[in-house]
């Protein structure tokens, strides 16, 4: 469904991404681990358009997207939720919900605000609420929320739980595995391995831009020294940093 | 604004240099270019902007005098070809465009057509490179009568303060005296024309007719766009008269405002400036009338032959009447001719000689007189066309021409140069 | 400083009606550009130094129209129009492609065309001042109101100012498009990862700020004198109206404008000779006291 080949993205002058390729499925739900500053973030902005790749080429339903402006992009099916929950402070949450809605012609679910509602009942009781009075938990499902709006096949992740209370984090994590069980394709961008290990069944480990590790959750469960050394193993790392 | 945008990578982009080069060209490209022959004269004045009718003005009255002239076959058998540069209203710009004019371009002679900032310096420059320089639009009194301030290589044919303040004086006076113009307001520009002209303007009226008060006055910033709140503190203090030295695009703004509060029909106005072409020119709802004047140039003031012909002859060439600006650098083309003439040559301390109070025939001259006079020991034009009037709706939109004798005018000055010290 | 002639006008009623319209037509054609120059600025996050030749443009245009077909209201609509599709224009060719650059760069661009347009100005309309007078139906005594004047046409410029300030209010509250603007202005990123073409909004929102300006200087034409350069001294006002608003907040637009207006009128009587600088101060208290502005919001 997605196939993104030996991407190269700067910053400026600074190389973020070093060939990357990875590719996703329909139906998949694909993990994509690294630590802070790996290239996580990069990798799918480079995706979505948002910070354009100097050399590679990035496919989606066997169609070229490399170098297509983001609008266009997401009009194809993919969503985007990125990790800094970039909500619409001032619209209420409604309306930052319809303003994502038909977004995407095909769309597996045709997701539409009361299945939204369904899904995410909190938001439903905050309707008439500005998006800037939620909480954070509450503003991350709205992002996510919002992106579904635009009847997507492919969402991209990142990092959702990232700076959430643990509370909070376990009842994100169930949306996901929800969603990914109407047929939604992910890529999730995540530092948490335990997470990804029980919703992917395929992840790829990045690390200083380039992807070292691509395989089924299964072979890297038995293959600890590279957990070791990619990923913090330690059950939760809730560092705030900025991803570039 | 985006939450996330990152840092600008475009600071290398090559096109920006292009532009900037591209721009730099173009306008190199307005520059003079330099020949032998001709008697050259370099023209500086602010020619861009807001103020820029003041150098367009004075280029195309000196450059009319010219083409007549060199029609005529020139002067000791030299023709005179004009330079103009824009000053870009900086001082600083418009001694480099002098000093420029007269090392690179070898000019014979410098005009300078720009407002008194920049008059003063190119006036420096005068003095240093030993230069004759023709003043045609600065006003400021001291340019020529403080001794201490005037340079032995400046002349100006252009109309001074203080005339234009005892005119006004004079001429009110009367108009107050018959009308009984008791309270007084005045609202001028705030910057020292606009103090110094408003100032004197009092001090000669009440020469004149001692028996007023000044029960308000205003001082607008320069350019001011809108002058309500102004008008309707005038409206609400109720005066018997008010004087305005506003000028320009400020002048017919704030009449266009006040007719609107009708200002005008509830009291005497004095706008000394009001009867600039330019200024009763755009006026396209027609020129209030009834308000008082000072007489700017107008094909009709002076109303002589010469100076119909003189402004038809701009007319056919410009297609819009000239203004004072216009005239003053006309006139000073007229001297610089005359002055070459009887001196035979286009050396400086010759031609300086030959134009110390050289009399010439101008249309500029006011009536009786057809001529007028480069006083020889300040370098001052006097016997120029310098009166009040009354404003009409219907061309040439003014009437009732007064002129202020120039003894009078001459005795006045007198006295007040010995006051100042300046005599 | 004469504060007993502002006491006894506030004992006045036809001072206090004078000096209040006063203020009002000051406000209500300085809102009218400032909130363009906000819309902008808040959308597109690009200072838009050449915002008052927009307004120069629009007072020009807007007589060249009245001259040719003689109506006014017709020479007001074609003008904004003329001038919103200029402002698309000018978005897509000029702004575009310096979104990305430093701060410096749009300063550069953004100032170099108010020489340009003041020049362009000069090119086509001549570098003589033009007064178009109030158009003939205006053409009346003032209302006289409690011994106060008020002219019919600044009558029918606060209305048409308050007008707009509703309208384009609830254009931005309540409709899709205001929504969508208003979205843009907080993250145009995640709005274009929503599948909204945000160059689309961008030279919409150019085009409204540029209709806006240009209807402040079609308003302003009969009554200001019309002059390459008339631009550059309206933006100062603007960016104080901006900056003391709020940036990108069009009531604080609205409400700082109106401040601004009343400060004017009313310093003239109680502060005259120093009533310029009223409005500095008030700059200055604003950013000490609340540097985002009335309506502003704090940097995170």
């Amino acid at each position: 469904m997605l196939q993104v080949e030996k991407i190269n993205t700067f910053y400026g002058s600074s190389q973020i991404l070093f060939d990357v390729s990875l590719e996703v499925s329909l139906g998949e739900v694909v993990g994509l681990l690294g630590r802070n500053g790996a290239g996580k973030t990069t990798t799918l902005r480079s995706i979505m358009g948002l910070t354009r790749p100097k050399r590679g080429n990035i496919s989606y339903k066997g169609k070229d997207i490399f170098g297509k402006p983001t609008y266009k992009i997401a009009k194809m099916g993919i969503g985007y939720v990125p990790e800094d929950r970039i909500i619409f402070p001032d619209l209420s949450v409604l309306d930052n919900l319809n303003l994502a809605s038909k977004t995407s012609s095909g769309g597996v679910n045709g997701w539409r605000i009361e299945r939204v509602f369904d899904l995410f009942p909190v938001l439903k009781a905050r309707a008439h609420q500005n998006g800037g009075t939620l909480s954070g938990g509450e503003q991350q499902m709205l992002t996510i929320a919002r992106t579904l709006m635009g009847n997507p096949e492919l969402i991209l992740v990142d990092e959702p739980t990232e700076g959430l209370a643990p509370l909070l984090v376990n009842e994100v994590r169930k949306l996901i595995l929800a969603i990914a069980e109407t047929g939604t394709t992910i890529l999730l961008s995540e530092q948490n391995i335990k997470f990804s290990l029980k919703s992917s069944k395929r992840v790829y480990i990045i690390e200083k831009g380039e992807i070292q590790y691509e395989g089924s959750v299964e072979n890297l469960r038995e293959n600890e020294s590279i957990m070791k050394k990619y990923l913090a193993v330690q059950g939760y790392d809730c560092a705030n940093q900025r991803t570039n | 604004m985006s939450g996330i945008n990152y840092k600008s990578e475009a600071i290398k982009k090559p096109w920006m240099i292009l532009m900037t080069i591209a721009l730099i060209c173009s306008f190199m490209i307005f520059s003079g270019t330099v020949s032998a022959e001709p008697i050259k004269i370099g023209f500086v004045s602010i020619m861009s902007g807001r103020v820029a009718m003041l150098g367009e003005e004075g280029a195309k009255g000196a450059q009319l005098a010219i083409d007549e002239i060199n029609a005529k076959g020139g002067v000791i058998g030299r023709k005179f070809k004009l330079l103009t540069r824009d000053s870009t209203g900086k001082p600083e710009e418009a001694v480099r465009i002098a000093r420029d004019y007269v090392v690179r371009d070898k000019v014979d002679f410098i005009m300078d057509g720009s407002s008194s900032r920049e008059s003063f310096a190119v006036k420096e420059v005068s003095r240093d490179l030993k230069k004759l320089t023709m003043i045609t639009a600065s006003e400021t009194t001291a340019n020529t009568a403080d001794p201490k301030i005037r340079t032995p290589y400046s002349f100006r044919t252009a109309r001074v303060a203080i005339h234009d303040s005892i005119v006004g004086g004079y001429f009110a006076g009367k108009v107050a005296k018959e009308l009984g113009l008791k309270k007084w307001y005045s609202i001028s520009p705030d910057y020292a024309y606009g103090h110094d002209n408003t100032t004197l303007f009092f001090e000669y009226l009440k020469k004149n007719y001692p028996d007023f008060e000044i029960i308000g006055q205003q001082w607008p910033k320069i350019f001011e766009p809108d002058y309500t709140a102004h008008i309707t503190k005038i409206m609400k203090d109720k005066p018997d008269a008010v004087y305005s030295c506003l000028w320009g695009g400020d002048i017919t703004a704030f009449m266009e405002q006040a007719s609107l509060y009708g200002l005008f029909k509830r009291m005497k106005f004095f706008g000394i400036n009001i009867a600039d072409p330019l200024v009763l020119g755009a006026l396209k709802k027609g020129v209030p009338a009834g308000m008082y004047t000072g007489g700017r140039y107008n094909i009709t003031m002076p109303d002589t032959p010469a100076n119909r012909t003189f402004g038809e002859n701009f007319k056919k060439k410009y297609g819009t009447y000239p203004s004072n600006w216009s005239w003053q650098a006309y006139t000073a083309v007229l001297f610089l001719e005359a002055a070459v003439k009887k001196a035979g040559t286009t050396d400086n301390e010759k031609v300086i000689k030959a134009l110390e109070g050289l009399t010439i025939e101008a249309p500029s001259a006011q009536p009786p007189r057809k001529t007028v006079t480069m006083r020889a020991n300040d370098h001052q034009m006097i016997y120029y066309t310098i009166g009040w009037a009354k404003t009409i709706s219907e061309p040439p939109y003014v009437t009732d021409r007064t002129y202020m004798p120039w003894e009078e005018i001459l005795k006045e000055e007198a006295a007040y140069l010995k006051k100042k010290g300046w005599d | 400083m004469d504060l007993s002639s502002l006491i006894e006008c506030f004992g006045d009623p036809g001072c206090l009606i004078n000096q209040t319209t006063s203020a009002l037509i000051f406000a209500m054609l300085l809102f009218l550009i400032a909130s363009g120059l906000s819309l902008i600025f808040g959308v597109l996050g690009v200072m838009n130094f050449a915002h008052g030749s927009l307004y120069m443009l629009g007072a020009y245009l807007t007589y060249t129209l009245y001259v040719g077909t003689s109506s006014f209201s017709l020479a007001i609509i074609l003008g904004c129009l003329g001038m919103g599709v200029f402002g698309v224009f000018f978005e897509r060719v000029f702004f575009k492609p310096i979104y990305t650059m430093h701060i410096l760069y749009q300063l550069l661009l953004t100032y170099a065309f108010i020489l340009i347009l003041d020049d362009v100005a000069k090119l086509i309309w001549g570098y003589e001042f033009i007064t178009m007078g109030a158009p003939d139906a205006f053409q009346r005594p003032p209302l006289e109101l409690a011994g106060s004047f008020i002219p019919t046409y600044y009558i029918f410029v606060i209305a048409v100012g308050i007008m707009v300030a509703v309208l384009l209010w609830m254009f931005l509250r309540k409709t899709k498009y205001g929504k969508l603007i208003r979205a843009t202005a907080h993250s145009s990123e995640m709005v274009m990862a929503l599948g909204k073409n945000t160059s689309v909004v961008y030279a919409g929102v150019f085009g409204l700020g540029a209709m806006l300006a240009g209807l402040g200087g079609a308003l302003a034409a009969p009554i200001r004198s019309i002059f390459p350069g008339m631009g550059s001294d309206v933006v100062i006002d603007c960016f104080i109206v901006v900056v003391v608003g709020g940036m990108g907040s069009i009531p604080g637009a609205f409400l700082a404008a109106i401040l601004i207006g009343f400060m004017r009128a009313f310093g003239i009587i109680g502060f005259p000779m120093v009533e310029e600088a009223l409005i500095f101060i008030l700059m200055a208290v604003v950013l000490i006291v609340r540097p985002q502005g009335f309506f502003g919001r704090a940097e995170t």
